[in-house]
């Protein structure tokens, strides 16, 4: 459906650059062919291919629309859901753990605020002003990307979450059972156990399952001796 | 309360349309609609957790290419509608309901979405017979489709399966309900571990 999306933010593109009905159909029509990419950089790609509607032959236009959502699908994908998103995730989870840690009243209201704003500042600024950066740089837009170093930020946005999310757990274990003992091994030994079967492609609702169907096993044999 | 879980589930479902829809700012993620339900019903406390428990879990998978992962919005909006709904189901009980629900929804996300894809061919013979594209219809259309089918799932299906689960619960040997109890005491490690692996692994971005 994202083909659909894409035409329909273009109409108002279209209805500007073909003055004559018949090839303004007929630019719909080529916008109906399949199109893919991650929707937090469609805005890059639809100031991309308004730019292009007003420069370039059809057959360029669509082969380097196709080129471009796939580009920018690979950059989305693994700095948006790969990198931003759970990095909000780990995030709340650490302020929700502070705010538990201190009593702090509507921590919840807080950390539901704080994770919608650190998702969405950086994603609606991708959304808007890519639009207006896709059309102002047009074939140039790629290299223009290129120099924001897209992969370097993920990269850092995916430690700091890293980060966030091992300290969460690690301070919940230390402050319930105490620094020093056997009391905070066990369950950080789960979470490695965890982090290796998910790496064995198990899923966590699967991981669920197996957990409850041991404890019921275990809850069974000891009811039973 | 009936209304409660009417009103709950419709709004669940409103916010499940950002999830592909309109907008995608988030707002059907579960730790968010966990806080908003969860207020919803009473126990801001217990719906901000399972939600931020789901946010976890349901960053197993990525919703990239033709991927439909484990639908956290349902997942969590059931959980909480049978646990602090009506029902009072336990929430041992609810949890895996919920995560059965967020998993088994994924047929009806990919049909959904097949049902979307035909009015690609239908523009295109609107177009070629030289009328406009009828977006109105298209749109509201599909919104449609999308909430009604979370509505109906999330009120119909909930009010139904949380019905039978408690009575399951009730006549259930002990050992069992201990170990769902055991099974959700354990639910932070598992969460904490998806989420330690998904921020780890190599996807395109090496750490």
């Amino acid at each position: 459906m994202q083909n659909l999306g894409l035409l329909y933010a273009l109409e108002p593109a279209l209805d500007q650059i073909y003055t004559d009905d018949q090839e303004r159909r007929d630019a719909e029509m080529r916008h109906l062919s399949f199109f893919n990419t991650n929707p937090y950089m469609a805005g890059f790609v639809l100031g991309f291919v308004a730019r292009l509607e007003e420069t370039s032959d059809d057959a360029r236009v669509e082969k380097l629309k196709k080129a471009m959502g796939a580009a920018f699908a690979a950059v989305g994908d693994a700095s948006v859901w790969g990198s931003l998103q759970p990095a909000c995730a780990a995030f709340a989870a650490l302020a929700a753990v502070a705010a538990w840690s201190v009593n702090l009243g509507g921590a919840a209201l807080i950390c539901s605020l704080l994770y919608l704003f650190l998702f969405n500042a950086p994603t609606l600024w991708m959304r808007w002003h890519g639009i207006a950066l896709g059309y102002e740089k047009g074939e140039g837009l790629p290299l223009a990307l290129q120099e924001w170093r897209w992969q370097e930020k993920a990269r850092w946005v995916r430690r700091a979450g890293l980060a966030c999310a091992l300290a969460a757990p690690l301070y919940l274990l230390i402050r319930e059972a105490g620094f020093v003992g056997v009391g905070p091994v066990v369950p950080a030994m789960a979470i490695g156990a965890v982090v290796v079967l998910r790496r064995l492609e198990f899923s966590s609702a699967a991981l669920f399952g197996l957990c409850v169907m041991g404890a019921i096993g275990w809850r069974g044999v000891t009811a039973l001796l | 309360m009936i209304v409660e879980l009417v009103i709950g589930g419709v709004g669940a479902a409103l916010l499940s349309l950002d999830r592909t829809l309109i907008g995608q700012w988030m707002l059907s993620r579960p730790v968010i609609i966990g806080t908003v339900l969860g207020w919803f019903l009473g126990d801001l406390q217990t719906g901000w957790w399972i939600g931020l428990l789901l946010e976890a879990i349901s960053l197993d998978g990525e919703p990239v290419g033709g991927v439909i992962p484990l639908n956290g919005t349902i997942a969590v909006s059931s959980i909480l509608l049978a646990a602090l709904g009506s029902a009072r189901l336990p929430l041992a009980a609810a949890f895996p309901l919920g995560l059965a629900f967020g998993v088994l929804y994924r047929p009806l996300d990919e049909r959904l979405r097949r049902r979307r894809d035909v009015w690609t061919g239908r523009f295109a013979s609107l177009l070629r017979e030289g009328k406009r594209a009828p977006w109105r219809e298209a749109y509201a259309t599909s919104f449609f489709e999308e909430f009604a089918a979370a509505a109906a799932v999330l009120v119909i299906g909930t009010a139904i399966a949380a019905k039978l689960v408690g009575w399951m619960w009730e006549i259930a040997p002990g050992f069992i309900r201990l170990g769902f109890q055991d099974g959700l005491a354990v639910t932070p490690l598992i969460a904490a571990g998806a989420l330690i692996w998904r921020l780890v692994r190599k996807d395109g971005i090496e750490i």
